[in-house]
């Protein structure tokens, strides 16, 4: 990253190669079209390489800070362009409901991550939602836990576990430390 | 449960968020103090938890990024860099500009002009300072002179012309003598004339009718009155006579007649 920073294009070319395909995978699980997901990676990349002097590998590996800023950087678009349900509507229901899930419903998002949707129908209703309202929809977990009525520490408890029980096949070592 | 199983439980919680970036800003700060404030065993685990999500793709799309990616990805960088340099080069060449023309150009006449002028009116201002500090020192001298010569004359003429053969003369040994006890104030000047074998007593804020004996002890110890004053006002002279012989050496002292009282 330090190459990168000093803009070396082999590093950049490097770090493009090293991880194009996670990033690329990950654009498509938030994004409905690979058009989009395109867009987004180059537009991670060039965050990535605006951001390269920020890496600290002390704190982190290189893969997690190169899927950190993916996150975010999705996270962010999601909060930009995504069309949110208003906040009536979720402030007007205090209690989760099972019906309560507004994913897209792009068949072929549905598709694509079949697997996710399946292993997310498979957690309890409250890690469900959090997941689906903070990661999905990208809601500031301030603003999940003021939709649920639900203090702010019990919904990052209850995203932390869902997403940690989401890779549970995994990581069941995690999960029991958790 | 204790604090450090809570803190603990705490900060792997907030690294499985951290890690999926759905932390605040505010929150990802007092993560990233708590992450370096813990043991170096939980920072390794929390590191190793991340890279585990990170590196975990068994829940996304099995697609792969179509190869064209890549030079759009690395030609977007490219762009940018470009448009960060062009962004950036006035700033840089500000100064770089100003000393690029300024070493083509080399000095014009005018600045050639105003350099000598400053320098020879550096020089200007030193060579007057350097005159006025003299003059100036010449003129305190000169009051000096003036100030002592009126004021020797006046003593003369209160105390007597003799007064004059004992000041500024190279043969006399001057003392000067304060009371030793006492917050009166005045002052005994005896100056002894060593080759001529007299000398001169200058009293000076006397108090009227004050009697003070004034003393020589020689080099063998002997103690020898020279003279005996009466103060009739605050100022006094008095001529004496002493043997040239005993003048080298000699230690002058005085003393108040009437209390006892020494001046030394």
């Amino acid at each position: 990253m330090r190459r990168v920073a000093l803009g070396e294009e082999d590093a950049v070319a490097e770090l493009y190669d090293r991880y194009c395909a996670l990033v690329f995978k990950l654009s498509l699980q938030f994004l409905s079209n690979n058009a989009e997901a395109e867009d987004a990676v180059q537009e991670v990349f060039v965050r990535l390489w605006k951001t390269a002097d920020r890496f600290d590998p002390r704190k982190a590996k290189l893969v997690t800070w190169v899927m950190l800023i993916t996150r975010r950087h999705l996270i962010d678009r999601i909060r930009r362009k995504m069309v949110r349900p208003k906040q009536q509507e979720f402030t007007e229901h205090h209690e989760v409901s099972a019906t309560d899930t507004p994913l897209p419903s792009n068949t072929l998002l549905h598709e694509r991550n079949a697997l996710l949707w399946q292993a997310l129908q498979a957690l309890p209703e409250m890690q469900r939602t959090v997941i689906e309202r903070a990661y999905f929809h990208g809601f500031t977990l301030r603003e999940v836990s003021k939709q649920l009525d639900a203090p702010l520490g019990t919904v990052k408890s209850a995203l932390s576990r869902g997403l940690l029980r989401l890779r549970e096949h995994k990581s069941k070592k995690i999960s029991a430390q958790l | 449960m204790t604090n450090e199983i809570h803190n603990y439980k705490q900060l792997l919680e907030l690294a499985v968020l951290e890690a999926h970036g759905l932390l605040e800003q505010i929150e990802v700060d007092l993560f990233t103090r708590s992450f370096h404030d813990a043991p170096a065993s939980i920072q390794e685990e929390i590191v190793r938890i991340q890279e585990k999500f990170a590196l975990d793709d068994s829940l996304l799309p099995a697609e792969n990024p179509p190869a064209e990616l890549r030079k759009k990805v690395l030609q977007s960088i490219a762009e940018t860099a470009d448009q960060e340099a062009q962004r950036l080069a006035p700033l840089a060449l500000i100064g770089a500009r100003a000393s690029a023309a300024q070493a083509q150009l080399g000095p014009s006449r005018s600045v050639t002009f105003w350099r000598t002028a400053a320098v020879v009116l550096f020089g200007v201002a030193v060579v007057l300072a350097v005159i006025s500090l003299d003059a100036q020192t010449k003129a305190n001298r000169n009051a000096q002179i003036a100030l002592n010569s009126a004021t020797n004359t006046e003593l003369a003429d209160m105390v007597g012309r003799k007064f004059s053969e004992f000041i500024g003369n190279p043969y006399c040994q001057v003392t000067r003598l304060e009371r030793e006890s006492s917050h009166s104030i005045g002052y005994l000047r005896i100056a002894l004339n060593e080759r001529f074998g007299n000398g001169f007593v200058l009293g000076i804020d006397l108090e009227k009718g004050e009697e003070i004996i004034i003393q020589g002890t020689t080099l063998s110890g002997a103690i020898i009155e020279l003279a005996r004053i009466t103060a009739d006002g605050p100022i006094l002279g008095h001529g004496f006579n002493i043997d040239q012989s005993l003048v080298k050496g000699m230690t002058v002292t005085a003393v108040d007649a009437k209390t006892g009282k020494r001046w030394v």
